[in-house]
């Protein structure tokens, strides 16, 4: 028997879901019975008065020792993720959806992507996949929870009258839940790796990969249970409420909560937890060991009770075993809670019900705990020299290939050393290709999994780059990375970087410090608000101008007002900055079309956008390199997501080139919806994303926009034509050649002589209007004409 | 939208753009709400509209049939290949292809065709390299005006001794001035030859002009490898139909190899090459800004003008 997945009761049997199929056990049963064998099972439950098995094959019902499948004709054999029954309806989660099962047959829903949960709850029902969270409304349609942004949940789970989803942000690393709260997902203890929510009580716990957590109160304060936490060894990995206690899975075994401490089951120790259920009274725990039940055992002498409590205990227990026959486990299993904790911890242990050798685990793994924890930690060390040494490193990326992935189609990149652009209209997937991009080039495996296709086997993202002239390969497949160089460090700016205009006030960031020279992507990658960082970097400004006597003459205040000075051709100055309070600070600053000094916060957007971004470029070079002079002339790699958000277009034209002189060794990586943004790039430095009919391509042009018009990008370059709706609605009318003259005559006539009604005026002003709008747009027609002749003659020059 | 197109197409073909108003069918289809608020039939309606006044301001003023079709080709050349060209080849051939003969509308459809499927011009290289493993010596000998083409980080960074920037330069130059589109492939080692030829002898076939960049090491053995540049000049001289062959010479004419070192099979194409007005880029070893000016001359002067003349032709020879 492989990997164990789930153990459920169904039909008054215990059945195991497991990587090489189904078993079941009986009550009175020591070893369980194959039922399906040879194919992967997920899911296992009682449905419609039947059991059903749900596989990498599609759904099986079992018919006494056999199996059939079900529903082949309305479903086909999709890959079962859960089966769960709510509301005398069975849901089906899938690889590729969820799926209805009712009196009526099967249904396909509006759910999409890879369920990995589904809970009702409250009268609803919620399904987690791996690209949203759904929740079934009152008119029957799923509606998903995260609108603007696809974030992969992989579960749902009610406690402490909240619903809270589970995010697998990054390879269950990053996990992130969100707290629902009046129908909007808030994202809450976002520093935390979050592996299970469990409420036991009045209480509710978070188990993370650092430890278990309770939260006290509605607000939810967290309380890191120090004292609990020191009781458990390994990895954790599940946790469950059972009879009013905590039980705990983790690399190192299965532990029970007792008082102020967790107490590992004996005979767990080997054992690396997944899951635990209590079924049938007792309680089970499996994993990639397989399936074990808690049993009574001899071996509780180990506890060091004394010789007497055992021979009593014992005494009973044969009696009982007279008495009851076989039914002697079920009924001492019952009796377990009711045993003062001590006792209880003697005498029981966990036994393998099936279990899988130590020398069948994959090599990878290790033979034992030890060597998989050693495993990990020695992973983690060569990551973080990794990153240590790309850090001191020049490095440059060449190209970028994306292959047989979703999506994309196939493409190559060829990037440039110092600017490289990527325009493309909304919807084109120019974040989606950077996020996947930056995982990549972090080495997330989680994060940069999205557009991998389950069937496809030869998909990849290859990155070529130099590390100090020397050639490198950066390759990710369907299976993880076949070539690395470790994670390369690399600042990327999401299009959500707004400073927070609601107050005045600077205050310290509420969050730890962020190290931007380690962590200058995961905001990006796990889309998270990108204020605390923005927060961080005025707060520094502030503590810079006091720390220094309360000087405006810095590096940080010459560089932003040169970079304004070239941008705006006017005056930009930090004028005043005041400590308010102990801890909180006002900047005030005269800006363009200010006569007097404005607080920080009323600048315009686009002035605050631009501060932003060269400021925390700034930033990510000192965390990396110091503040030293010269600083903004060193190396580093920076994306930023729509460059041109809130610019003016004269901005749009003129940031590319201050940034190229700024930050003279960065090679950037932007996307931009304008085209005003390439003008004065050189080629190769400009790339397009292209609808093509096997997806969304990269398009390099190979020329340069030196010197180009906004006529030129627009219509030649970029062959865009968005017209606007309305010119484009009147230009067909005017073709109609409605003439309108005599009847706006006879209604003037009409209300001269103050006889018209006040339907005839209301006539009278539309066909007014309908005549101004047809006959501006027969004048715009005219002049797209004319300019249109004349292009056409200059180019026929050359021919 | 296919439909609308094709109805549009109708339309316009079969009359004025300021007199499509008349057509019954037009206006049940501009009138009807649906489609009047359709912003992707209002696009499509003006694009066409558009397309058929330029056509009739600039094919509809010529007074011979000739010139009318010298100024629908000159037209339908500044569309890039796709549908909107073939909006306006379909306007064109149906509003005047009825009054020219058989043998001008059989031309006009083959320039159609030929516009939307060739390319300017097909460039021909190498990157043999007698130093081996030592930087190319065109890349060597031309250093300083690479540099101020491609920029001096792409000069740095690239793998010096495997490439010809020189032949990176032309084409960048050709596609930059005049928007052309030319055939180019920098390297194709990894691809199997047969793949490699038939995708030559593809583009050789479908180009208005060939670029030879010419040097001395197409002329000789090397290593016993293909010779892909003797092969391309041999699939253009195979073409039936007068293409303009334009050669650059990389190296300096008193450094180029001697015609008793030239091998046998290859003497025809030297003394091709030897035999025309050659174009002749000043060496820039070091930084000469005059010869550099004068090489973007050359460029301009001795190839671009060269090519955009080649496919003039196609105007030239439209019949009487």
């Amino acid at each position: 028997m492989e990997f164990a997945h789930q153990v459920v009761e169904a039909g008054g049997n215990v059945w195991f879901a497991t990587d090489s199929g189904a078993y079941r056990v009986g009550v009175l049963e020591e070893r369980a019975t194959p039922i399906l064998t040879g194919l992967l099972v997920n899911a296992i439950s009682e449905a419609r008065n039947e059991i059903w098995i749900g596989s990498e094959k599609g759904l099986f019902q079992v018919e006494g020792d056999s199996t059939s499948p079900i529903f082949r004709d309305q479903i086909g054999s999709p890959y079962v993720t859960v089966i769960k029954n709510l509301y005398d309806v069975t849901w089906v989660g899938t690889r590729i959806g969820l799926i209805r099962i009712g009196d009526e047959g099967a249904t396909t829903t509006q759910v999409r992507g890879s369920v990995y949960d589904i809970e009702g709850i409250d009268g609803s029902v919620w399904v987690a996949t791996n690209r949203n969270a759904y929740r079934l409304n009152l008119t029957g349609e799923f509606s998903e929870v995260f609108a603007t942004q696809s974030i992969f949940v992989s579960r749902v789970v009610e406690a402490g009258g909240f619903v809270w989803l589970i995010t697998n942000a990054d390879f269950g690393l990053y996990s992130h839940p969100y707290q629902v709260v009046d129908e909007q997902a808030v994202p809450v203890f976002r520093d935390l790796d979050v592996l299970s929510i469990v409420e036991v009580g009045a209480e509710v716990w978070i188990l993370t990969t650092s430890g278990i957590h309770r939260i006290l109160g509605r607000d939810g304060d967290l309380v890191a249970a120090a004292d609990l936490n020191k009781t458990i060894s390994g990895i954790p990995q599940t946790a469950v409420g059972i009879d009013g206690q905590v039980w705990l899975g983790t690399t190192r075994g299965l532990y029970r909560q007792a008082e102020q401490e967790f107490v590992r089951i004996p005979g767990s120790e080997d054992f690396n937890v997944k899951g635990v259920a209590q079924v049938q009274g007792a309680i089970w725990a499996w994993g990639d060991r397989g399936v074990y039940r808690l049993e009574f055992l001899p071996a509780a002498a180990r506890s060091g009770l004394s010789r007497l409590t055992l021979f009593l205990v014992g005494a009973l227990l044969t009696a009982l075993v007279f008495l009851l026959r076989g039914r002697w486990r079920l009924i001492l299993q019952r009796l377990t809670s009711l045993l003062p904790s001590d006792l209880y911890d003697a005498l029981v242990a966990a036994i393998g019900v099936v279990q899988r050798k130590p020398d069948e685990l994959p090599g990878r793994l290790g033979r034992n705990f030890n060597e998989l924890e050693q495993l990990e930690q020695l992973s983690k060390k060569v990551a973080e020299a990794n990153l240590a040494r790309n850090l001191k490193a020049t490095l440059k990326i060449r190209e970028v290939r994306f292959s047989n992935l979703e999506f994309f189609a196939e493409s190559t990149w060829g990037l440039q050393p110092s600017i490289n652009i990527l325009l493309g209209k909304n919807g084109y997937g120019k974040s989606l290709y950077f996020r996947s991009l930056v995982a990549v080039l972090q080495n997330r495996r989680a994060a940069s999994s999205y557009l991998f296709p389950e069937t496809t086997t030869d998909a990849s993202i290859l990155v070529e780059l130099r590390r100090n002239q020397e050639s490198k390969t950066i390759k990710r497949t369907t299976s993880g990375f076949s070539e690395s160089i470790g994670p390369v460090p690399l600042l990327a700016i999401p299009d959500w970087r707004f400073v927070t205009r609601s107050s005045r006030r600077i205050t310290a960031p509420s969050q730890a410090e962020i190290d931007l020279s380690t962590h200058g992507a995961d905001h990006f990658i796990n889309q998270l608000p990108y204020g605390a960082i923005i927060d961080t970097l005025l707060y520094e400004i502030c503590l810079d101008y006091i720390d220094h006597g309360k000087t405006f003459k810095l590096p940080i205040f010459d560089f932003f007002m040169k970079i304004f000075e070239r941008l705006t051709d006017e005056i930009f100055e930090f004028y005043s900055i005041r400590r308010v309070g102990r801890s909180a600070f006002e900047i005030n600053v005269l800006t363009e079309g200010a006569s007097r000094p404005i607080p920080l916060q009323h600048a315009s957007q686009g002035t605050l956008s631009i501060l932003a971004t060269f400021g925390i470029i700034r930033s990510y070079l000192r965390a990396i390199f110091g503040e030293h002079k010269g600083l903004e002339k060193r190396p580093a790699f920076v994306v930023i997501d729509e460059l041109d958000s809130h610019l003016h277009p004269s901005w749009q034209q003129r940031l590319v080139n201050i940034m190229r002189d700024v930050f003279p060794n960065i090679q950037f990586l932007a996307s931009a919806h304008s085209p005003i943004v390439v003008a004065g790039c050189d080629k190769g430095e400009v790339a397009v994303l292209r609808k093509r009919a096997d997806g969304f391509r990269v398009e390099q042009l190979n020329r340069d926009f030196i010197g180009a018009t906004a006529r030129e990008l627009y219509e030649e370059i970029f062959e865009i034509e968005d017209l606007d709706e309305t010119y484009l609605r009147y230009s067909t009318k005017s073709s109609l050649r409605y003439d309108y003259s005599e009847r706006i005559n006879e209604l003037i006539r009409g209300r001269e002589m103050g006889d018209l009604s006040v339907e005839e005026q209301k006539e009278l002003d539309y066909l007014i209007r309908e005549s101004r709008l047809i006959r501006r747009a027969v004048e715009v027609r005219e002049e797209q004409h004319m300019a249109q002749v004349e292009r056409s003659e200059s180019h026929s020059e050359g021919v | 939208m296919l439909d609308f197109r094709q109805t549009l197409l109708d339309i316009y073909s079969s009359r004025a753009a300021d007199d499509v108003h008349k057509s019954r069918k037009y206006r049940e289809m501009c009138e009807e709400p649906s489609l009047l608020e359709n912003s992707a039939f209002n696009r499509l309606r003006h694009r066409i509209d558009m397309t058929k006044r330029l056509i009739e301001s600039q094919v509809g003023r010529e007074e011979s049939l000739r010139a009318q079709i010298q100024a629908a080709l000159r037209l339908i050349s500044q569309y890039q290949p796709g549908c909107k060209q073939n909006e306006c080849r379909e306007l064109v051939r149906r509003t005047y292809g009825g009054f020219w003969s058989r043998e001008q509308l059989e031309y006009f459809n083959r320039a159609c065709d030929r516009l939307a499927a060739w390319s300017d011009f097909f460039l021909s290289f190498t990157n043999r390299n007698p130093t081996k493993n030592y930087i190319n010596i065109v890349n060597r000998s031309h250093r300083f005006f690479i540099q101020d083409v491609l920029g001096p980080q792409h000069y740095n960074e690239a793998n010096l001794s495997k490439t010809n920037l020189l032949a990176e330069v032309i084409y960048y130059l050709l596609i930059n001035y005049k928007a052309l589109r030319g055939f180019f492939c920098p390297e194709h080692a990894a691809e199997k030859s047969e793949i490699v030829e038939r995708k030559l002898r593809e583009a050789c076939l479908s180009v208005f002009s060939f670029v030879q960049l010419v040097q001395s090491e197409m002329f000789v053995e090397y290593d016993g490898r293909r010779n892909f540049s003797h092969f391309e000049y041999e699939n253009i001289q195979s073409r039936v139909d007068d293409i303009d062959l334009i050669f650059v010479l990389a190296e300096l004419r008193e450094d180029f190899l001697p015609e008793y070192r030239v091998l046998h099979d290859l003497q025809g194409w030297y003394r091709d090459v030897a035999s025309r007005h050659v174009v002749e880029l000043y060496h820039t070893v070091r930084s000469d800004p005059e010869a550099i000016d004068n090489n973007y001359e050359k460029i301009k002067k001795g190839v671009l003008r060269r090519v955009e003349r080649a496919k003039a032709k196609l105007l030239e020879n439209v019949p009487h």
